[in-house]
C-alpha cells in the first residue's frame, strides 16, 4: 500500500510516491514477524535498570535522581565533616532520611549472627524473578479432537536462567495473523514453579465452539501471565486443526487450560 | 489500526508482550525497509538496517509516550541504522543495474516489468543515487513512509516549513531528472 502524505506539497507527489513504492518493492523479502520479535526478546533483554529502578514516570525518575543527589551530597558532607570542616552537609543529608536510608538504618539480618561475628559476609538471598517471554520456548506438540473440542498438548521450556513461572496461566486461541480468536479467562491466584534453565513443563488447553471468522495461516495457543504473553509455536505454519467446530453461535466460545506440571 | 488499539499494542509491547511486538513488526517492517532502501539503494543493506533497528525499538519501547508517534519513531531508528551501516561499510550509492532481469542481481520481476517500466525504475534509482544522503532521507521518509512535514522535521531536525521548502526543491529536481511532464500547478 502506497502511503500518501496527509499534507501535500505538490500534486506531483502522488505519482512520485507510487514510483518510489514500485521501485522499493525489490528490497522487500518475506519475513516472520513472530520470529523477529522472539529473537529480539531473547537476544536483547531490556535493561531493567535503564528505567531507573523501574520508574516509568518523569516524577519517578526525578525522585530517584533527587535521592541519588542527596546521597552524593551527604557522602561529600560526611567526608568533609570527618575532616573537621563543619556539620553543614550532614544537615542536608538528614533532610530526607526516608529516601536514602544509610547503612545504620538498615536492620541487621537476624538469621546470621555468627557469620557477622566471624566477619564473614552475610549472603543476601536474591529473589527469583518471574519468567519473561524471552526466557521461554512454548510449542503445541499436537492437537486432538474430542466431543466438539480441540485439545492442545503444550510444552514449555526455560531456555535462559532460573525464573518463576505460574502454574496457572490464561490461554488464548490465536491465528497466524496474531489475532485472538478465543480469549480465555484469567487465573485467580496462581502458584508458581521455579524453573532452572532447561527445565520443561507440560499442560493441555482445550477450546470449543468457535463461530468466528476463518483464521489466517495457522491456529495455535498464546499463553498470558503477569510476566508477559507468548505465542506457542504451532504444529506447522499451515496447521488449523486446533480450530474447534461451531456448535452453536448462541453459546460463547471458550478456551481453558490445565495447570502447568513438570 | 485506531489510536486506542495502537496505544494498547504499544503499552503491551512495552511490558514485554512478544505477541504485541510481533504485530508492530508485522505492521512496520516493510515500510521501514522501503525507507532504508531509498537511502542506501541496496536491498541487503536495507534489510540489515531494519533487522538492526528492531532490538533498539524493543529496548526503548517503554519510552514512547504518544503511540501515534510510533511510525515516525520506528522509521527514525531504521534511518539511523542505515546511515551507520553506510558509514561503516563505505558503500557507494551509485551502482550498476543489470538490464537483463533474469540475471542474478538484476531488477526482480515486478507487476510492471515491461522494458519501459524497468527503464523508469532505473531512472528513479539513478535520480535517487544522485541526491545527497540527507535528501534521500527526506524522500524516503516522505514517499516510502508517507510521513508529514512535521514528522519528518522532528526526525531530521528541521521545521515543518523547512521540510516543505526542501521537498519543493527536491520535487522540481526529480521531476526534471525523471522527465516527468506533470504540471506543478
Amino acid at each position: 500500500m502506497t502511503h500518501l502524505p496527509t499534507d501535500p506539497v505538490d500534486p506531483y507527489e502522488a505519482g512520485l510516491a507510487g514510483r518510489v513504492h514500485d521501485h522499493t518493492n525489490q528490497a522487500l523479502k518475506p519475513f516472520d514477524a513472530m520470529a523477529i520479535a522472539h529473537a529480539v526478546a531473547v537476544e536483547h533483554p531490556r535493561r531493567r535498570f535503564g528505567r531507573l529502578f523501574g520508574a516509568t514516570t518523569a516524577a519517578g525518575r526525578l525522585g530517584w535522581i533527587a535521592a541519588v543527589a542527596v546521597l552524593a551530597v551527604a557522602t561529600i558532607g560526611l567526608s568533609l565533616g570527618a575532616g573537621g570542616k563543619g556539620p553543614g552537609p550532614v544537615a542536608i543529608a538528614t533532610a530526607s532520611p526516608t529516601a536514602v536510608p544509610t547503612s545504620a538504618q538498615i536492620p541487621a539480618p537476624t538469621a546470621a549472627p555468627t557469620a557477622a561475628a566471624t566477619g564473614a559476609q552475610t549472603p543476601v538471598p536474591t529473589p527469583i524473578r518471574t519468567c519473561t517471554p524471552g526466557d521461554l520456548r512454548i510449542r503445541v506438540v499436537s492437537w486432538q479432537g474430542a466431543a466438539g473440542q480441540r485439545i492442545a498438548s503444550l510444552t514449555l521450556t526455560n531456555v535462559v536462567a532460573t525464573c518463576n513461572f505460574p502454574t496457572v496461566t490464561k490461554p488464548q486461541l490465536v491465528d497466524g495473523k496474531l489475532s485472538v480468536l478465543i480469549d480465555g479467562s484469567r487465573a485467580a491466584v496462581p502458584k508458581s514453579l521455579t524453573l532452572q534453565g532447561g527445565d520443561s513443563l507440560t499442560s493441555m488447553a482445550q477450546a470449543g465452539n468457535y463461530c468466528g471468522p476463518n483464521p489466517v495461516g495457522f491456529v495455535t495457543v498464546a499463553i498470558v501471565w503477569e510476566g508477559g504473553r507468548k505465542m506457542a509455536a504451532p504444529v506447522s505454519v499451515t496447521d488449523v486443526s486446533g480450530l474447534p467446530p461451531c456448535n452453536g453461535a448462541g453459546s460463547p466460545a471458550y478456551i481453558e487450560m490445565q495447570p502447568w506440571t513438570r | 489500526m485506531d489510536g486506542d488499539s495502537l496505544g494498547v499494542l504499544v503499552a503491551r509491547a512495552g511490558t514485554g508482550d512478544e505477541l504485541a511486538f510481533a504485530r508492530i513488526v508485522a505492521a512496520h517492517h516493510d515500510d521501514m525497509t522501503r525507507v532504508c532502501f531509498v537511502i542506501c539503494g541496496d536491498a541487503d543493506l536495507a534489510q540489515e538496517a531494519v533487522q538492526a533497528a528492531w532490538p533498539h525499538a524493543w529496548q526503548k519501547m517503554t519510552t514512547i509516550r504518544d503511540p501515534q508517534r510510533l511510525r515516525p519513531w520506528l522509521t527514525s531508528i531504521a534511518v539511523n541504522e542505515t546511515k551507520q551501516l553506510i558509514r561503516r561499510r563505505g558503500r557507494r550509492m551509485l551502482r550498476e543495474i543489470a538490464i537483463d532481469t533474469d540475471a542474478p542481481g538484476g531488477l526482480p520481476a515486478s507487476p510492471r516489468s515491461d522494458p519501459a517500466s524497468r527503464a523508469g525504475e532505473m531512472d528513479l534509482a539513478n535520480a535517487l543515487a544522485g541526491l545527497g544522503e540527507s535528501d534521500r532521507v527526506i524522500v524516503g521518509l516522505r514517499y516510502a513512509a508517507g510521513l508529514t512535514s512535521a514528522e519528518i522535521g522532528s526526525i531530521v531536525g528541521m521545521s515543518a516549513g523547512g521540510v516543505r521548502a526542501r521537498l519543493a526543491r527536491l520535487l522540481d529536481r526529480l521531476r526534471k531528472e525523471l522527465d516527468d511532464d506533470a504540471p506543478a500547478n
